[in-house]
């Protein structure tokens, strides 16, 4: 087994690696030539760029000179956060606006929400507040404040 | 003179009560938005870009130049109150400025950054008055092959020009470019890389994903890594600098204007290349270099300058040549765009009110900011107080609000979900986003520059070597970037430099590098 020395350089080479080869697999359409180029002609120099870019990122990762392993990843907030995010955008058509920041509020603030309840209920009546009065009132955006 | 006339018409139109108040709000809202720990100027751009889309052009684009250069100052009042850079661009001002007000001079510090903001800001907006109709009429002798190199040189230097390692910007560049092809091509009408997904057929919505890789993986690692909160220890006690202060400041001031004002002109460099080559110029010049690190006021008053200087600048490759020249220009691009103007030599020509408009109005906003940042400073230093995990469902809120209103697409938010995701990979794997967002938006003009040329040349790839004005863009390139490689180094020596003399804690570069 290789004993990368950048783990960070060479993850992310190898992504790009990878994202390279699946661009290139998935070429659209047709390559056409350089005068007349078809829609696959720049995606496909795209790809070969990302492809050698990534196998470059990953030999230097290899033979790097510092020792540097990857940093550390929050994952619950990742989840909890962006299951918020994701919530608020499947509801927020469906159900309006308000139903829509309440999971977002208590999602996100996950930690609160058990030790400081009232904290979490004020934001998120404040921050209903702002939103409306910025975004449907000033703005008027097609958002339902509360679905009918 | 032509010039006297079209100011005369720019200020005509930056004067109207409607348009100073959009550029009010966006002074202060940079400026409060810049104070906030977590979130930078290209967070704070991309979460009011939205806002702006139901308003006029020219009241949308001075309201995002406001957050701009207010987000830019910002950062150096906690670079100097709390040897916290608000930005990249902040790093140097903590140097020296932190120690000034640790020493309880806070306020002469603050002030004579303030004031070298203004000076630079004023000698800018000349420059960019009198440069403008220069560089847009060089520009009608540019074809093809010529944008195509500037782009190129943008991308290039933006993605070298940051402390991580060079292939792995590069690439982050060129996926930017890749997902900018996700859409319908423009020219044959064919669907490209969109899966199916009938959201994606106009294209991948540029706000989200720079909402998704800045704002929520900000918020994201912030939630999951809380900062420390920081003390505040020093107080302003008096503002004004003593005479000796200010004697000292000037010709760093005049010095870092001028550097500043030079380099923001090139699309990539800029505000950052700027405040590190005024900090090392200061440095080499004095007299007494030991003084640097403990508070030397040349060290606050040259930098700040350069910064500004090179921030306003910033604005002329993307005004003139309709090239942006980093991130937070990409998604003013992006913004004007949507607004269904597309940024090029005409914009002056078509729109000049437009145009002088912002150029005037920038003076304007430089002048509102130094009311902000001077008697009001007790505020933002309040501000300054508030945690993070009380603003951050806020912005959170925001940005979902904002990201769905660019064009009502619910998956729109999704993306950036999905880019945050990823996002908070990137970051643990050292990839800074800033040239993704960048080539994102350039994507589009970079395939059918390239396109254009290659028809004109019947295929033939050598014409952007043989044609003069593009080869000598490109070896500007390649200059840059092996310059800006080696200064790396010279700064990261620079900066522990500074520390070592003042045997204080060093400020990691790499570390505030990947800010927005």
């Amino acid at each position: 087994m290789l004993r990368v020395a950048d783990k960070r350089q060479f993850w992310s080479g190898f992504i790009f690696f990878c994202v390279g080869i699946f661009a290139l697999i998935r070429l659209p359409g047709y390559l056409g030539t350089a005068s007349s180029m078809g829609p696959g002609y720049f995606p496909m120099l795209l790809s070969i760029c990302l492809i050698m870019l990534g196998m470059g990122s990953m030999i230097f990762g290899i033979r790097s000179t510092e020792k540097l392993e990857i940093a550390a990843i929050p994952y619950l907030p990742l989840v909890m956060i962006l299951a918020g995010v994701l919530a608020f955008s499947f509801l927020l058509r469906p159900v309006g606006l308000a139903v829509a920041l309440f999971l977002l509020v208590v999602l996100s603030c996950y930690q609160r929400v058990r030790t400081y309840p009232f904290h979490v209920l004020a934001t998120y009546l404040f921050l209903l507040a702002l939103t409306w009065f910025v975004f449907i009132y000033v703005i008027q955006l097609p958002i339902a404040l509360v679905w009918r | 003179m032509d010039l006297l006339q079209n100011l005369h018409l720019g200020f005509s139109v930056a004067l109207k009560p409607i348009n100073v108040l959009f550029c009010m709000i966006g002074a202060a809202g940079g400026t409060l938005v810049g104070i906030l720990p977590g979130i930078g100027p290209i967070t704070a751009i991309a979460m009011l870009l939205p806002l702006t889309f139901k308003m006029p052009a020219i009241g949308a684009l001075i309201m995002l130049s406001g957050i701009y250069y207010g987000a830019h100052h910002a950062g150096s009042t906690t670079a100097i109150m709390l040897n916290m850079p608000g930005e990249p661009t902040s790093v140097v001002i903590c140097l020296d400025g932190h120690p000034m007000a640790r020493a309880g001079r806070a306020g002469p510090a603050l002030c004579i950054s303030a004031l070298g903001s203004f000076f630079a800001g004023c000698v800018s907006i000349v420059v960019i008055a009198g440069l403008s109709p220069l560089l847009a009429e060089v520009s009608m002798m540019f074809g093809p092959a010529e944008y195509f190199s500037t782009i190129v040189m943008a991308l290039v230097t933006a993605s070298v020009l940051t402390n991580d390692k060079r292939l792995t910007t590069l690439s982050m560049a060129v996926f930017g470019l890749l997902l900018g092809c996700i859409g319908t091509d423009l020219t044959t009408g064919d669907e490209r890389y969109t899966f199916g997904v009938p959201a994606l057929t106009d294209g991948v919505n540029f706000v989200a994903i720079a909402v998704g890789l800045f704002a929520f993986t900000e918020v994201i690692m912030n939630v999951g890594f809380p900062a420390r909160q920081m003390k505040i220890t020093a107080k302003i006690t008096g503002l004004f600098p003593t005479l000796k202060d200010l004697r000292a400041s000037w010709k760093p001031v005049l010095r870092g204007t001028a550097l500043g004002g030079f380099l923001g002109i090139f699309p990539g460099t800029g505000p950052l290349l700027s405040s590190f080559a005024s900090y090392a110029m200061e440095r080499q010049i004095a007299k007494d270099p030991t003084r640097f690190g403990q508070g030397a006021i040349e060290g606050v008053a040259g930098p700040e300058s350069a910064n500004n200087a090179a921030a306003l600048t910033h604005f002329i490759p993307m005004l003139t040549l309709g090239i942006p020249a980093g991130a937070a220009m990409a998604l003013m691009l992006g913004a004007l765009q949507i607004q269904g103007i597309s940024p090029g030599p005409e914009v002056m020509t078509k729109y000049p009110d437009l145009f002088w408009g912002i150029v005037a109005s920038m003076w304007i906003g430089n002048m509102m900011l130094l009311v902000l940042n001077l008697p009001m400073i007790g505020i933002w230093i309040r501000v300054l107080r508030i945690p993070f995990r009380t603003l951050y469902p806020g912005i959170l809120a925001f940005c979902c609000i904002g990201t769905f209103s660019v064009m009502s697409q619910p998956f729109d938010v999704r993306l950036a979900a999905l880019a945050g995701f990823v996002g908070v990979f990137f970051k643990a794997m050292n990839c800074s986003p800033a040239p993704l967002v960048l080539a994102l938006v350039l994507a589009p003009l970079l395939e059918e520059n390239f396109r254009r040329a290659m028809i004109i040349s019947d295929g033939d790839a050598s014409v952007f070597i043989t044609r003069p004005i593009s080869l000598a863009i490109l070896l500007l390139t390649v200059a840059l970037a092996f310059m800006l490689s080696f200064q790396r180094g010279a700064f990261a020596r620079l900066v522990s430099g500074s520390r070592a003399g003042a045997g204080g804690k060093p400020v990691e570069p790499a570390a505030e590098e990947g800010r927005p």
